[in-house]
């Protein structure tokens, strides 16, 4: 093995050069390396946010929260951190100060991963609303002084706008294409050439975006990772292009990133982003990695594969373009073959007459694992649905289009299908809802879910029905208020 | 400040010191700045040994053996202990009676701590805490208040709230109490015999220490003390229906 390499990185303003495994946790590190303890370990899957710090990555010029306990080292390379320790530098952060002075605090455990959140946000939004102040903590989970002090306390200081962080120098540092740290080898390839050199001479290595879902078992202690390749530096992969009808965002492109492209396109997407990510993964997680996983409850895939999205799959000989959902073959199968990558997604605009609804039923409102997600796409021109394109997360081995309810929604009667149905049926939802019980039953019909701890099939089958016909009332022009 | 003053029992006017003003929490400053310290983040001494626990996959069944064969001579293990091996009462209830610290003979939730393995590093106390074998025979799961109140089972004994009303007491209701389930800052350290020492930081009881009898065994000798607490189990408290 070559000689260890350090990695190189700002930490509260000082420049760091860590010796250390490449797959060590960022939060391993700081609390045993470094002994910064006011980062805290919780639940290690990223999910309670105790272990938040600020992040701003080689080129960015932000910070924004991430979770130390799924990050690894060899991720943060060339990259500015903050901890808790390094907010207060002579003087408590304004923030501490309305924290502490407003008892947003009682045992005190999760209280630094807020402060780092919502220090966050602060940065990067001039006086926050309590929307912004609640979707910044969705990622942090508080169990006994609740919400209603930290929230009071954010927006206290909020009205006194931008509240600056120390500068970043992230983009300055060059960082080498190879970390040799002891046990773990670390590439991070900057160009797609380079990534398939790599794949071909080291076959067995992880492919690594974002590390939010990898970075579990990481922080579990449930593997090691001897050999990384780590995608986020590829140049090709980062890539967001735009043309007047799809957007095609890269492999390595995070799910912030997109939510920024995409705005409120699709607000029921922009809405399932922020559900299933908080920021701090939003920040990290990846779309590439979101499919790649091909977890049969991930969210992103029965949303894009209702929306028509395509995937290119790239390898050092052939470039691939194929329907999402011929992207999931079995459980955790996909059509990657020997060799090949996801390079990118493409995800078509809204046309003139289109109805896109995602809904994420689980058991908590933010950052759960869903027990079913189903997503419609509806093209209705005039009083005909011309395209209709159902698919659901959770409900089978990988996610699956509902082809028996897209056939029917196709030949629904025509006071039933349009988006005119409002008008010609008044305030009379019951006979829409009677149509679309129909389209319920087909969908009932076509899956056969598992039984988990998450939901029992018969309850899965139960509520994927359901999404139908609450479709049917929302195009109804009915409100649906759903806490899920 | 009108709230901060008022008249005491006897009309006498008070200026109030601490009724109606807002204190900050003694260690708010520290908590927002992270230099509150739980257990987790003191020093470490050299040597110290790092638990894991052994937890039930199942909701509900019979524990019919325990086996920490593989378990102890995976990496960096120093030891075990299960519920055969407490000394006294295995029960931390501190008011109310009837909370196992080990499970013993059933175990009654997903996640039910059966044992605990210590080992040099956290992470190989966890991968020798995976390799335990547990021997369970399923029962069917209690899932609600409910079916629980149907078959009796309770966590503990129902509890009659009643109030005086003239000479009658009247019943007002029956209250299942549910445990509860704290998400917390729990963990302790501590030093072993000849010199206890003890730090815990926890805002329920999730405190234990004890010494295991046969501390320096590693194996053959914790079989032998199960086998002799199975032979002889101690006294169980009749209300705990859910035992078999």
């Amino acid at each position: 093995m070559a000689a260890q390499t350090p990695i190189n990185f700002t930490l509260n303003g000082t420049a760091q050069s860590a010796n250390c495994r490449a797959d060590m946790t960022v939060l391993e590190w700081l609390r045993t390396m470094k002994r910064l303890t006011g980062t805290k370990e919780g639940c290690a899957e990223g999910d309670c946010g105790a272990c938040s710090i600020l992040l701003s990555k080689q080129g960015d010029s932000g910070y924004s929260a991430v979770n130390s306990c799924i990050l690894s080292m060899g991720q943060i390379a060339g990259c500015d951190v903050l901890t808790v320790e390094g907010l207060k530098s002579e003087t408590y952060h304004p923030l501490q100060v309305a924290m502490a002075e407003n008892g947003s605090s009682q045992c005190g455990f999760c209280t630094p991963g807020i402060v780092m959140s919502l220090a966050g946000l602060l940065a990067n939004t001039p006086e926050p609303n309590e929307e912004q102040v609640h979707d910044a903590l969705a990622g942090n989970l508080c169990r006994c002084t609740g919400y209603k002090p930290i929230v009071e306390a954010a927006l206290k200081i909020a009205k006194n706008g931008l509240i600056s962080l120390p500068k970043t120098t992230s983009s300055e540092t060059d960082v080498n294409e190879a970390l040799d740290s002891s046990g773990t080898q670390f590439y991070r390839p900057k160009t797609l050439a380079n990534l398939f050199d790599l794949r071909a001479a080291h076959p067995s290595a992880i492919l690594l975006g974002g590390g939010t879902d990898l970075g579990v078992a990481l922080a579990e202690h449930e593997s090691e990772w001897p050999e990384v390749i780590w995608t986020s530096a590829v140049s090709e992969l980062r890539q967001v292009a735009e043309n007047k009808d799809n957007w095609t965002f890269g492999s390595a492109v995070t799910w912030q990133e997109i939510l920024n492209s995409i705005g409120d396109t699709y607000p029921s997407l922009s809405t399932l982003i922020r559900r299933f990510g908080s920021t701090q993964i939003r920040y990290m997680g990846t779309i590439g990695g979101n499919i790649g996983t091909a977890s049969p409850i991930g969210d992103g895939p029965p949303a894009l594969i209702a929306l028509g999205a395509k995937i290119t799959l790239a390898s050092a000989k052939a470039t691939r373009e194929i329907a999402l959902e011929d992207f999931f073959l079995d459980y955790r199968k996909t059509a990657l073959s020997a060799g090949e990558i996801i390079k990118s997604v493409t995800i078509p605009k809204p046309v003139k007459g289109q109805h896109f609804r995602v809904w994420k039923v689980s058991k908590r409102y933010d950052q759960d694992i869903s027990t079913v997600c189903g997503a419609f796409n509806l093209i209705v021109e005039g009083d005909k649905i011309t395209s209709a394109r159902v698919a659901f997360g959770g409900m089978a081995a990988i996610p699956k289009r509902a082809q028996k309810a897209e056939e029917l929604l196709l030949k629904m009667a025509v006071e039933n299908r349009s988006e005119t149905a409002r008008r010609v049926h008044g305030n009379d939802t019951e006979s829409v809802r009677r149509a679309y019980e129909s389209v319920a039953e087909a969908i009932r019909s076509e899956f056969a879910p598992l039984t988990d701890w998450r939901g029992t099939a018969a309850y899965r089958l139960e509520v994927a029905g359901n999404l139908a016909i609450r479709l049917g009332a929302e195009l109804a022009g009915e409100t649906v208020e759903v806490m899920a | 400040m009108s709230q901060l003053t008022g008249k005491n029992f006897e009309g006498v006017q008070i200026e109030r010191r601490l009724v109606g003003k807002g204190l900050a929490h003694d260690s708010a400053l520290k908590h927002v700045s992270g230099a509150a310290a739980y257990i987790d983040d003191l020093p470490e001494l050299p040597g110290t040994l790092h638990a894991a626990f052994i937890l039930s996959p199942v909701a509900h069944g019979k524990l019919n053996g325990v086996d920490l064969s593989e378990a102890l001579a995976s990496k960096g293990v120093a030891a075990a202990v299960l519920a055969s091996d407490i000394p006294g009462h295995n029960d931390i209830g501190p008011i109310l009676k009837h909370e196992l610290l080990f499970a013993e003979f059933i175990v009654d939730y997903r996640g039910a701590i059966i044992g605990a393995i210590a080992a040099d590093t956290m992470a190989n106390a966890i991968k020798a805490a995976k390799k335990v074998k547990l021997d369970i025979a399923p029962l069917q799961p209690v899932l609600d208040v409910e079916s629980a109140h149907q078959l009796g089972l309770y966590v503990q004994p129902p509890q009659t709230a009643s109030r005086l009303l003239g000479a009658k007491t009247t019943s007002i209701s029956k209250l299942i109490l549910p445990t509860r389930f704290p998400v917390k800052t729990m963990r302790c350290w501590c030093t072993l015999p000849p010199s206890i020492r003890l730090k815990c930081s926890t805002m329920w009881r999730a405190c234990w220490v004890f010494r295991p009898a046969k501390w320096s065994a590693k194996s053959g000798a914790w079989a032998a003390g199960s086998a002799a607490r199975k032979a002889s189990p101690p006294t169980l408290p009749p209300l705990l229906r859910c035992w078999p």
